[in-house]
């Protein structure tokens, strides 16, 4: 399906869309009271241009729709609750959890995007890959465990072990991949070097990142890669929506979207339109073609991204270039300048004077906006803020056309996360 | 690359998998162990639908 060419690649989505429309439509009242309200029915999908008359769908329209009978899927549920086989909610970051269904049908496809992930970043039966996270009620994780065994490696769970069980795990068991946020990928380098340790010599072969955006982050993939020795690979996926792009062993310097799977679609920030060309900016609207229990349709997923250049490694699906480039509503304008986050990652992990961690805090003094940036430095450059605070003024103001206060804090003082990092806070609303 | 004409008999040799599983399943009966057995089987023959059928289609072949 990978190579599938391009007109017969949207044949196949146009085809699968509507069958997904139909199946929402008959299925749910969510999803029947969505479409009704904008007079759109099952026969009404025939072209690419009614699929863009489909109402986006929000988050909110699942919490709106959830916590009631049948219990507590509610509304949005499309099956039977006997035929629910597993349950996974979201991290409820941007509010109320959103509850996720699946039957084994979908359980089934989750593992099945995910192997095309795991394949294309060289993944295979000769692997032993160890998952050193916490499982729970979140999907992170539950997909690619289930994927790798699909493919045929050997898989090894570290979840109930702390940092340093799990590196000594790894050494013992020669692990040759692992998956993790970035964070915690960097984490756990550092956790290495306390156990005197190289993570270098550990023969790790790949990393797959998830979580975070991070390993698409040219300077933190760099950072992760020099610290393990190995090659470090991105993938995008959601509870809501399923695994849904990922990076390839060419690093096209972007994220695959799996087309085959799900529709992918950029909107103008501003007006709405679909964006086709790369190197612009749009926000990114997921349609999951194959899953039963809860679909997402037209999910406005709050993300911003670009197409990228056509890839090198064969596969026709398009790319996203850098991937995710952030939220929506972490983009925000601070003194009338737009702004992203991600940015200032790429600034900082470029640096080998600081650690790995860093926050980003946006305030509001007289009605003047302020950004603070807290910073780390790393071990052995103690004593040198003044030089380090210098360079990053220079590269942050060439970078995102503002300035920034610095604050500089003792190594190991900034939150670590082995989750969603949360790196940035905007405080102007606050009183 | 599959070519078109093995894309076919793939399609069908799904297509009879999937008629087998059904009649295992109605001879099954009430023999819980079967029913579950099937939904199993079913998702992965599910998959191999959408990897392979809904390509055939598109393909025209």
């Amino acid at each position: 399906m990978e190579t599938i060419p391009v007109e017969k690649l949207k044949d196949l989505q146009l085809m699968k869309f509507k069958r997904i429309f139909k199946w929402c439509y008959d299925k749910s009242k969510l999803y029947r009271g969505l479409y009704d309200a904008a007079g759109l029915k099952p026969e009404d999908i025939k072209t690419w241009d009614d699929v863009r008359k489909v109402p986006l769908l929000e988050k909110e329209h699942y919490r709106e729709a959830q916590y009631k009978e049948p219990w507590p899927y509610g509304d949005s549920l499309c099956v039977p609750p006997k035929d629910v086989t597993i349950y996974h909610q979201t991290s409820g970051t941007t509010g109320q959890p959103v509850f996720q269904p699946d039957t084994w049908q979908d359980w089934e496809w989750w593992t099945e995007c995910w192997s095309y992930i795991l394949w294309a970043q060289g993944f295979r039966n000769t692997d032993r890959v160890f998952i050193p996270f916490g499982y729970n009620v979140f999907v992170a994780y539950w997909a690619g465990h289930y994927a790798a065994e699909k493919i045929g490696c050997e898989v090894v769970s570290g979840a109930m072990l702390n940092t340093e069980e799990r590196i000594l795990k790894m050494k013992e068991l020669k692990a040759t991949a692992f998956m993790a946020t970035p964070t915690y990928v960097l984490g756990m380098a550092d956790s290495c070097k306390k156990l005197d340790i190289d993570p270098k010599e550990l023969g790790i072969k790949r990393i797959l990142c998830a979580g975070e955006p991070g390993a698409s982050v040219p300077s933190t993939k760099k950072r992760m890669e020099q610290a393990w020795g190995c090659d470090v690979y991105d993938h995008i996926g959601a509870t809501e929506i399923g695994g849904w792009g990922f990076e390839c062993s060419s690093k096209p310097g972007g994220i695959h979207v799996n087309e085959a799977m799900f529709l992918v679609e950029l909107l103008d920030l501003e007006t709405g339109e679909t964006i086709e060309e790369p190197g612009k900016l749009g926000k990114v609207v997921i349609t999951s073609f194959d899953r039963q229990a809860q679909p997402c349709v037209r999910f406005d997923s709050k993300d911003v991204a670009m197409w990228g250049e056509k890839c090198e490694c064969g596969r026709t699906f398009r790319v996203l270039k850098g991937g995710i480039q952030g939220r929506i509503d972490h983009i925000t304008k601070v003194k009338g300048v737009l702004f992203s986050p991600v940015s200032v990652e790429e600034v900082v992990r470029s640096m080998s004077q600081l650690g790995n961690e860093f926050e980003l805090i946006v305030s509001r003094e007289k009605d003047i906006d302020k950004i603070t940036l807290r910073y780390e430095l790393a071990t052995g450059y103690e004593g040198q803020e003044k030089e380090v605070e210098t360079q990053l003024a220079r590269v942050l103001r060439l970078k995102t056309n503002l300035n920034y206060v610095y604050e500089s804090c003792p190594y190991e003082s900034l939150p670590r996360y082995q989750v969603k990092a949360k790196r940035f806070k905007d405080l102007r609303n606050e009183h | 690359m599959v070519e078109q004409s093995n894309l076919r008999e793939l399609s069908n040799t799904v297509q009879n998998i999937k008629n087998e599983v059904d009649k295992l399943k109605t001879l099954g009966g009430n023999f819980k162990f079967i029913e579950m057995n099937i939904i199993r089987m079913s998702a992965m023959i599910k998959m191999l639908e959408l990897g392979i059928n809904d390509v055939k289609d598109v393909l025209g072949s």
